[in-house]
């Protein structure tokens, strides 16, 4: 776009570090596909999904219910269940793809290197450990220490993560502490072992508004003081837009527009996130009429030909009905469809 | 005592004075040893279509409110008047009457709705209970009430399991309009939707409030969106109402602390808006409701706090314009010019393209909804 | 915690009591005067008013009750009327035996219904969860009777493994006593292995489907630890109160099985007791029995809160 955007994304970040491949690369999805055979019908949850994911950087997926944004997180990790989840694609981390290393290779990994933290803090901790003890497990887990030792460094993750008073409340339940409270023992816990990676499936959903910016500001903090890279999922733009720097949307299973935070909250260049934008009350502006969009998402046991996005879609022409590939519309700023750049549309309307 | 009242017309709803406690727990006796004032001493007036929002957190007792006015909850004390009729004098079989009044929109349209009835049963329901229309033209009225919120009427003989989420809350809302009320109260009405189908539903309550000049309670903790709904906005903080104001004065010049750190802890879904955050965050977390702070309940986590704060009342101070607020201080508070920041103005080129949204969709696919 | 327990103690006031009337007004609702079974054949009613003397069945229904529970509350439970002995030493003689029954039957339906439910859960959906299923099913419906009697046809008419009936006292030799409970303890066992698996596999698959079991694999743990540390150590906590409800259950449920295979426990006992009007021998079965219950379920309860962090603060 114009000479007062960041660099553009693809330009390498980090020199050192263990991990990234030379681009600053720390987690590369290419083309993944995630299916779950049902009874009758098989639903495509994730559909050729691919992301690159920079040391330092954070980066947004956002979505709505169903866009398969958590189940590609969860798909990183493997910890879908295997049974019912068919995985195909490339997830590449260190070197090595993800999707072809044993099992127990992976075990070392999680937690470890790649850590993950939940939208639900109120049930994600186990009800029947003190919390002191479930951040000292990841560390006895993946560190050779002693218990006492490993006590101590959970205690001072919990300081770190800016919980007071530490020493005592790692000797609490969870039934103790509050939501917030609860999600930073999940982030101390996450971070106990230093990952290259945080996934953090919509963090603070669940929380109230004044603890949601703790939480946020918290995370920002951490991930210039560790340099861990984070994977944010949410559905909310407002958090993306204040805690990443980089952004994928997806929508039915698909990546629609990925490109920098900069670049898609200026201009969008997909019609998907032209909608969730103007759907979103602006406190600072006054909108009469929010955008709602039309129509509902599709079925995914039997997705539509073509653009997915087309049913619901003002934008809509013809070619619509071929599947559009994801285009470059601006250096870093890739949008799957047809139409773009969007700007030359404005003047229809 | 409604001070806020601007309009010549007769509020339509008053509270004057309602608390409600739980008794968590007694002694043998019988005599309460622990209560939670989950509601403590609150007033206000509604206008006949207006919107007043209830903000505030998890556990400040909004949602306790919202059941105190429709007295689906009992308070402990204080007395709820509507169109004239004190409600909490009135007995349970009288109170049935002027239920149709007053109507309820929850949050999760899915427990909201029974699985077994028809879409057009739910609807019916309440035109039979209340007796609104004669037997005979019930089914009319309830295909009526359908399109009234965007469905169709042949959706009446369907059951909600084929709906999604935003069609079911249309279904709920379908059904809190059948008993024709002056007021809806919708307790997050919204919140447990998408956010493109949170839009959907918004911009539909506010069409049917211009229709049918219904008067809303608006309970959220979501500021954008009661922003962009009410009139005015109560905020909300253990119990107590902190502030109540206009809309735009609230977010324009708000005056207490809390109502500053809820609107600058707000993500904004925009570049360049160089708010100050921190400046007005609160310090830790929200303490136990059972044994609130003394004083201003807010003093443990407000950055402007002082010595003072743990001795003085709540009462509300009201300016001119009816905007009250409860901090004893706030006329010392700094300014707030650059609470929500002026972002980047939205590109006119995306305005357009906003725009194109509401146009009906090509070819007449499918109805929005 | 402390409150709690002492909230839980003072319950027991008045169900106890509760359970006294019942016990004892139950006997003077059934038909038939106890005096005239013990009289024998043509009794003259001399005989009669002695015998309704010496028990005290002359006396107005309200003074009964006090005498009884005046009696129960010093370890008198009166006398047997057919035995000519205190109920106390009766009762003395025969719980043991159906103790031993019960613990052993119990023990068996944890270590079966435990170790099955959790590998039924582990392995849901595949031959060995559907094969589990089976089994419960199997032991839930299979009447104890039917059960006895081919474990006898088998084990004690066709093998000649073990005997067919009789009961032989820890005390005297242990071999036999083993050889003469083990069958009817699998018996008792069974139906309650069936329960507690169901119930485990259930509560095993919403342990693993919960969201902590979630962040102990993305923790990187070995499934062995995610499921005995993190999944187990929540889905057993019901299990104590099951398996506590259950154990009560076999005391008095053995009648049939002791029936069976001709023990002389606590089931025999009371089923003669009833036969014979043997009023103050059927109220302290049917009390003991049921103290039994109530401590048992107390006790579950205790275990429960010990298990439960939420509770225990």
């Amino acid at each position: 776009m114009d000479a007062s955007n960041p660099p553009p994304a693809q330009e390498p970040l980090a020199r050192d570090d263990r991990a990234s491949g030379s681009d600053g690369a720390v987690l590369t999805v290419n083309d993944l596909r995630v299916c779950f055979a049902g009874d009758r019908t098989t639903t495509t949850a994730v559909d050729g999904v691919s992301f690159t994911l920079r040391k330092g950087r954070s980066l947004g997926v956002v979505g709505e219910s169903g866009s398969g944004k958590s189940v590609s997180s969860l798909a990183v990790l493997r910890l879908l269940p295997t049974d019912s989840a068919q995985i195909s694609g490339e997830i590449l981390f260190a070197g090595q793809d993800l999707l072809s290393i044993g099992e127990k290779q992976m075990r070392n990994l999680r937690g470890n290197q790649i850590s993950m933290i939940f939208q639900e803090p109120m049930t994600s901790l186990n009800p029947s450990y003190t919390v002191g003890d479930q951040v000292a497990e990841t560390i006895l887990r993946h560190r050779s220490v002693s218990k006492a030792e490993a006590w101590t460094q959970a205690v001072e993750m919990l300081r770190l993560v800016r919980i007071p008073s530490p020493e005592t409340r790692a000797r609490q339940y969870p039934h103790n502490l509050s939501g917030g409270m609860r999600q930073r023992v999940m982030i101390a816990m996450a971070l106990a072992c230093e990952p290259q990676v945080l996934i953090a499936d919509e963090p603070t959903t669940a929380l109230d508004v004044t603890i949601q910016a703790q939480i946020l500001d918290l995370l920002e903090n951490l991930k210039s003081t560790t340099g861990t890279a984070i994977v944010l999922i949410t559905h909310d733009l407002g958090v993306v837009a204040e805690a990443c720097d980089d952004v994928i949307v997806m929508y039915a299973g698909q990546v629609v527009e990925s490109g920098s935070v900069e670049q898609i909250f200026s201009f969008p260049q997909h019609p998907y996130t032209v909608g969730l934008l103007g759907s979103l009350p602006r406190l600072d502006e006054e909108r009469d009429e929010l955008v709602a969009i039309g129509g509902t998402v599709p079925d995914m046991t039997q997705p539509p030909a073509g653009c997915r996005f087309a049913a619901r879609c003002p934008f809509r022409i013809e070619k619509c009905a071929e599947t559009p590939p994801m285009l470059e519309v601006n250096p870093g700023h890739t949008s799957r469809c047809w139409r773009t750049p969007l700007e030359e549309l404005a003047d229809e309307f | 005592m409604s001070f806020e009242t601007t309009s010549s017309q007769p509020p339509l709803l008053v509270a004057s004075d309602v608390s409600k406690h739980f008794t968590l727990r007694r002694t043998i006796f019988g005599r309460p040893l622990t209560k939670v004032r989950a509601v403590d001493d609150i007033s206000f007036s509604l206008q006949p279509g207006e919107t007043l929002a209830i903000v505030g957190e998890s556990g400040c007792g909004k949602s306790t409110l919202g059941r105190v006015l429709m007295r689906l909850i009992e308070p402990s004390a204080g007395a709820v008047t509507l169109d004239g009729v004190e409600l909490t004098a009135l007995s349970n079989r009288d109170m049935l009457a002027q239920r149709s009044k007053i109507q309820l929109v929850f949050q999760d349209p899915y427990a909201s709705l029974n699985p077994r009835m028809t879409i057009g049963q739910t609807v019916g329901e309440p035109l039979m209970l209340h007796n609104v229309v004669p037997k005979a033209q019930r089914a009319e009225r309830v295909k009526e009430l359908l399109k009234m919120v965007g469905l169709r009427p042949e959706h009446a003989s369907r059951y909600p399991h084929e709906f999604s989420g935003g069609q079911r809350q249309r279904v709920v809302i379908a059904r809190a309009l059948a008993s024709e009320p002056k007021i809806l109260v919708c307790d997050e009405a919204v919140s447990a939707l998408d956010v493109s189908i949170q839009a959907q539903v918004l911009n539909l309550l506010k069409s049917l409030q211009k229709k049918l000049g219904l008067a809303y309670i608006f309970i959220s903790h979501d500021l954008s969106v009661v922003k962009h709904i009410a009139d005015r906005v109560a905020v909300m903080y253990l119990g107590k109402v902190v502030e109540l104001g206009e809309t735009r004065k609230i977010f324009s010049t708000p005056r207490h602390p809390y109502t500053r750190a809820l609107l600058s802890a707000i993500p904004a879904a925009h570049l360049g808006h160089g708010r100050d955050t921190a400046a007005h965050a609160l310090a830790g977390d929200l303490p136990s409701p059972i044994d609130p702070p003394s004083g201003c309940r807010l003093h443990t986590r407000c950055p402007h706090a002082r010595p003072e704060c743990k001795a003085v009342d709540m009462s509300l101070d009201v300016e001119a314009d009816g905007h009250a607020n409860a901090c004893a201080f706030w006329k010392e508070l700094p300014q707030t010019d650059d609470l929500l920041g002026k972002g980047r103005a939205t590109d006119p080129r995306l305005a357009k393209l906003f725009a194109a949204f509401s146009n009906p969709l090509p070819e007449g696919e499918q109805a929005p909804c | 915690m402390l409150r709690l327990l002492g909230h839980r103690l003072l319950q027991l006031i008045p169900t106890i009591f509760i359970l006294s009337l019942i016990i004892f007004s139950l006997q003077h609702l059934l038909p038939g005067d106890p005096a005239l079974a013990l009289a024998g054949e043509n009794p003259d009613p001399e005989t009669v008013a002695a015998i309704r003397a010496r028990y005290g069945l002359d006396q107005p229904i309200f003074m009964q009750y006090l005498y009884w529970v005046g009696g129960v509350l010093t370890g008198d439970l009166g006398l047997s009327m057919r035995h000519n002995l205190p109920v106390t030493t009766l009762v003395l003689q025969k719980l043991p035996v159906t103790l031993q029954l019960a613990i052993m039957g119990i023990v068996l339906a944890l270590v079966f219904g435990v170790v099955g439910g959790v590998i039924a859960a582990v392995r849901r959906n595949t031959s060995i969860d559907y094969a589990a299923n089976v089994v419960s099913l199997a032991g839930i419906s299979v009447p104890n009777f039917w059960l006895g009697i081919m474990l006898i046809l088998l084990f004690s008419i066709q093998l000649r493994w073990l005997p067919a009936s009789g009961y032989v006292p820890l005390s005297v030799d242990w071999r036999m006593n083993l050889a003469t409970t083990v069958m009817p303890a699998f018996v008792l066992g069974t139906a309650i292995a069936g329960i507690i698996m169901r119930h485990t596999r259930s509560a095993m698959i919403q342990a693993l489907e919960s969201d902590y079991v979630r962040t102990a694999r993305a923790k990187g743990l070995s499934p062995t630890v995610v499921v005995v540390k993190h999944a187990m150590r929540n889905a057993l906590t019901p299990i104590i109160t099951l398996g506590a409800l259950e154990f009560g259950a076999l005391l008095s449920g053995a009648v049939l099985t002791e029936q069976i295979f001709a023990i002389p426990g606590f089931g025999k006992l009371i089923v003669d007791a009833v036969f014979t009007r043997d009023y103050a021998v059927v109220q302290g079965v049917v009390l003991v029995t049921a103290l039994f219950y109530i401590t048992l379920n107390l006790l579950a309860d205790i275990g429960y809160i010990l298990a439960n962090p939420r509770l225990r603060s």
